[in-house]
């Protein structure tokens, strides 16, 4: 599914003493299927533009369009249960908003909400398990019994069961350990290709960003200060320091070689990329 | 709706209200509450309304403000001001149907009860608006250090209070996240019947509790490690300053009920 | 050397675990020392670092700090030294502003007043926070909010500073403040010694030793060198691979030249450079 926000503006408590800017004319594109990273450090908008997404804020001014639905100022709360079924929020700790007896439960809550059958939501509950890995035997366990990484992927598992097409991820890896980090980032390429998912995720994580993502939003200030490919929002790194951001660490490390007369193309932003430029510039192996 | 109550909430400022000490604040508009209870006449209540218009002034806030504030809760006061008319006997009676009448003393009554209701909300709005809720349990403890005598646990309740306040922001974020992500879900929190709307907050509730619960369990942790050993033999960083402001906002009431008592009689 | 921190065969098991999440732990701790504990979450760290304080009721085994072995009697003078900084920013919040959370350890002691705003003021300059005395928590960035946790522990002076993932629900820019402040403080007088949680290898190389922990067991222990240098513990444990490793890795696979043994980020690219001139 593709989206496009076409000039929104986003005011937080209009007309009170705590009125606040959320958004201020943003205006860009996602194709379908692609992987859209959003970056920008606490408080620069990010999290008000994903809750546009599904519905959760609307626009102020301006139409945020998902497929062929239009959000508007004007939209009324009737219309937006098929935005919530067709756009995913995982929100950041989303295993805090478990709250049913078992798992299996937890998991079809969503679909029993968008109408699914009980048959229908049971059976999407354990194909959502499946997808995400968690084995058949804790389906009837309470998630509070779970560890903490099990509870991210109940949470997780119970938004995918709602058969989204566009899945939003804030900060996912939020307080995992590496390997947990490292397992849930893989996974989500993983749904996104068996299940063509447009994916749009909300991190600090610039590796994530040069790893996964087709394209990036850098937020400030509520506003959209840059748009592009990771090559092209990194390819100036100065320009990513006074955004107060940081590059992806092979790019870090490919800056440091520069300064001892390496010479690159375009700035590598993964291991792999740096040693394929890195090619010719250092001697074979075995030679 | 709820977000434009303004009773309750506190907009932080530099007014010289928001400068009183919160015990003067406190006991003048407990104080003040008690004598719109003396009014009597139109006199009386131009005063009072003249007083509290004088201090939304002082608040430095807009006037338009308070009115859309209060707002959301005037149909409560009608509300109230209907029942005294319907079921208050004496005096001329104009209508009744059953046990429901209108009465001259009733519409007096109904009246009455319109105004001061509308005395006590405007001033406790106040009270809220210039007062941080740190500042209210500061000035609740200071009030409540008599008690101490007959070994109620002041200091105790004390941090309690600030504890709690402390923490209503982090829950009030927590609930509309995990609301958030219920609606996301597919949950309906403002549509259905009685029944469809209890049955959407559990799934809000539920982890909430669980929510506050692990925030209570780590609080505990991080205040034994700070080591907190109960409210005995503490020391305190924060104190309150009496300025001769305070003494002068006492005066002012205190002037207030006297004129007040005067015109009553008029 | 004065050893800080001596555990000794320390065990615990939860109430309602099936298996112990301490399983004989023995280690010392240097007074001065930077150590960094390591592992997979549930291995245990946090579990460990609590017993040190006296916030795990531990039935088997013996822990001492600063001299004094932990006793129901002496565990209020055991949290005396020991300063702790946990992992939710929100969690540890105790005052209704900056300067009350501060003072919240000094009013438990009993510290008079004026002294106390001495110290609170000096704590809040330590972390560059004094011009937010005034504000709430809720108005704070994470970051913010742990160098205040960590203001109200330089307040107190403790000899030891625990962080039990202090900085793994910040942000980028949020874990560099509070990684400069602890930079800062070991620089300091006070110069206390650090025992930290962390996933992060970039935070735990500043250690200058690393105790590694897997399922309830100490498993190994070393400097950052040489357990960076053991990729087949740093992947059994759930741990990420250094920079300077994946980049050799990749490498390799270019059929390129790549270093023999472990670099750091810094000497790999020296190592690159020296290789680069003779092309």
């Amino acid at each position: 599914m593709a989206i496009t926000f076409d000039h929104v503006n986003y005011m937080y408590q209009p007309n009170s003493p705590f009125e606040a800017v959320g958004l201020s004319d943003v205006s860009f594109t996602v194709p379908s299927e692609s992987f859209t990273a959003i970056i920008g450090h606490t408080g620069s908008g990010k999290s008000t533009l994903v809750q546009h997404l599904n519905g959760l804020l609307k626009p102020t001014s301006g139409t945020v369009t998902v497929d062929d639905f239009q959000l508007t100022a004007k939209t009324t709360n009737k219309h937006l249960k098929s935005l919530h079924q067709h756009v995913g929020m995982v929100f950041q700790f989303p295993e805090n908003q478990l709250f049913d007896q078992t798992v299996e439960r937890d998991i079809a809550f969503g679909p029993l909400n968008f109408g699914f059958t009980n048959e229908e939501a049971m059976s999407l509950a354990h194909q959502a398990a499946h997808d995400v890995g968690l084995p058949d035997e804790l389906l009837n366990r309470s998630p509070f019994e779970l560890s903490g990484g099990q509870m991210r992927r109940v949470a997780i598992a119970g938004v995918l069961a709602s058969q989204p097409r566009v899945l939003v991820l804030d900060e996912p890896t939020a307080g995992l350990d590496p390997r947990g980090r490292a397992e849930m980032m893989a996974m989500f390429a993983k749904l996104k290709a068996d299940q063509q998912l447009t994916v749009i995720l909300v991190t600090h994580q610039m590796d994530d960003v040069a790893d996964y993502a087709d394209q990036a939003l850098v937020m400030a200030h509520s506003n959209l200060i840059k748009a592009g490919t990771p090559a092209e929002i990194f390819a100036n790194p100065e320009w990513v320091k006074a955004q107060q951001l940081a590059l992806p660490t092979a790019a870090n490390f490919a800056q440091h070689l520069v300064t001892r007369g390496f010479e690159f193309d375009s700035l590598p932003l993964t291991a792999e990329q740096l040693a394929i430029q890195l090619r010719g510039q250092l001697p074979k192996e075995g030679r | 709706m709820l977000e434009q109550l303004t009773l309750g909430r506190y907009i932080p400022g530099h007014s010289w209200l928001h400068r009183l000490d919160p015990r003067a604040k406190l006991v003048l508009a407990c104080y003040f509450i008690v004598i719109a209870f003396l009014t009597t006449n139109w006199l009386t209540y131009v005063l009072m309304f003249a007083f509290i218009g004088g201090v939304i002034f002082l608040t430095g806030l807009s006037f338009s403000y308070f009115v859309r504030g209060i707002g959301p809760l005037i149909w409560l006061i009608v509300f109230t001001a209907i029942l005294q008319l319907l079921f208050t006997p004496g005096g001329h009676i104009y209508w009744h149907w059953g046990i429901l009448m209108i009465t001259s003393t009733g519409i007096q009554t109904s009246t009455a009860v319109f105004l001061r209701f509308l005395l006590i909300i405007t001033m406790a709005t106040v009270l809220t608006l210039t007062t941080a809720p740190l500042a209210i349990a500061d000035g609740v403890e200071a009030l409540l250090r008599p008690l101490r005598v007959i070994h109620f646990p002041v200091a105790q309740t004390a941090l309690m209070l600030s504890v709690a306040l402390r923490f209503v922001p982090t829950l009030l974020d927590e609930a509309q996240t995990i609301m958030n992500a219920q609606r996301a879900r597919g949950v309906e929190f403002n549509n259905g019947g009685l029944i469809k709307r209890l049955r959407a907050i559990v799934p809000l509730l539920i982890p909430l509790f669980v929510g506050a619960i692990g925030r209570a369990d780590d609080l505990a942790t991080a205040m034994e490690s700070r080591g907190y050993q109960g409210a005995t033999n503490r020391t305190r960083y924060r104190v309150l300053k009496w300025h001769n402001a305070d003494t002068i906002a006492v005066v002012v009431i205190l002037v207030l009920n006297v004129v007040l008592v005067v015109l009553r009689h008029m | 050397m004065t050893k800080i921190i001596s555990v000794n065969d320390l065990s615990y098991q939860y109430p309602d675990a099936d298996r112990p999440t301490l399983n004989h732990i023995s280690f010392e701790v240097n007074a001065g020392e930077w150590v960094a504990i390591v592992g997979h979450n549930g291995s245990g760290k946090s579990t460990l670092v609590r017993a040190l304080d006296g916030l795990i009721d531990f039935k088997s085994g013996t822990v001492t700090v600063a001299g004094t072995k932990l006793s129901p009697e002496s565990v209020w003078l055991v949290r005396e030294h020991i300063g702790m900084v946990f992992q939710n920013p929100d969690n540890q919040f105790v005052g209704a502003t900056v300067a009350d959370d501060v003072a919240f350890g000094l009013e438990n002691a009993g510290v008079p007043r004026p002294e106390m705003q001495q110290r609170v003021q000096d704590a809040l300059e330590a972390v560059d926070m004094w011009q937010f005395a005034e504000r709430e928590p809720s108005r704070l960035s994470g970051g913010q909010k742990q160098r205040v946790a960590l203001a109200g522990i330089i307040a107190m002076n403790p000899s030891i500073i625990v962080l039990d993932e202090a900085t793994s629900m910040l942000d980028p820019h949020g874990r560099q403040t509070v990684l400069s402040v602890l930079q800062h403080l070991r620089r300091s007088n006070q110069a206390p010694t650090i025992l930290s949680i962390t996933h992060d290898l970039s935070e735990a190389a500043q250690a200058q030793r690393l105790l590694v922990m897997d399922n309830g067991q100490l498993i190994s222990e070393g400097t950052p060198r040489a357990i960076f240098s053991d990729e087949q513990l740093l992947e059994s444990t759930g741990l990420d691979l250094p920079f300077s490793t994946k980049l050799s890795q990749q490498l390799a696979k270019q059929g390129l030249i790549a270093p023999k043994h472990y670099l750091t980020d810094d000497e790999l690219e020296d190592w690159l450079w020296q290789l680069h001139l003779t092309m």
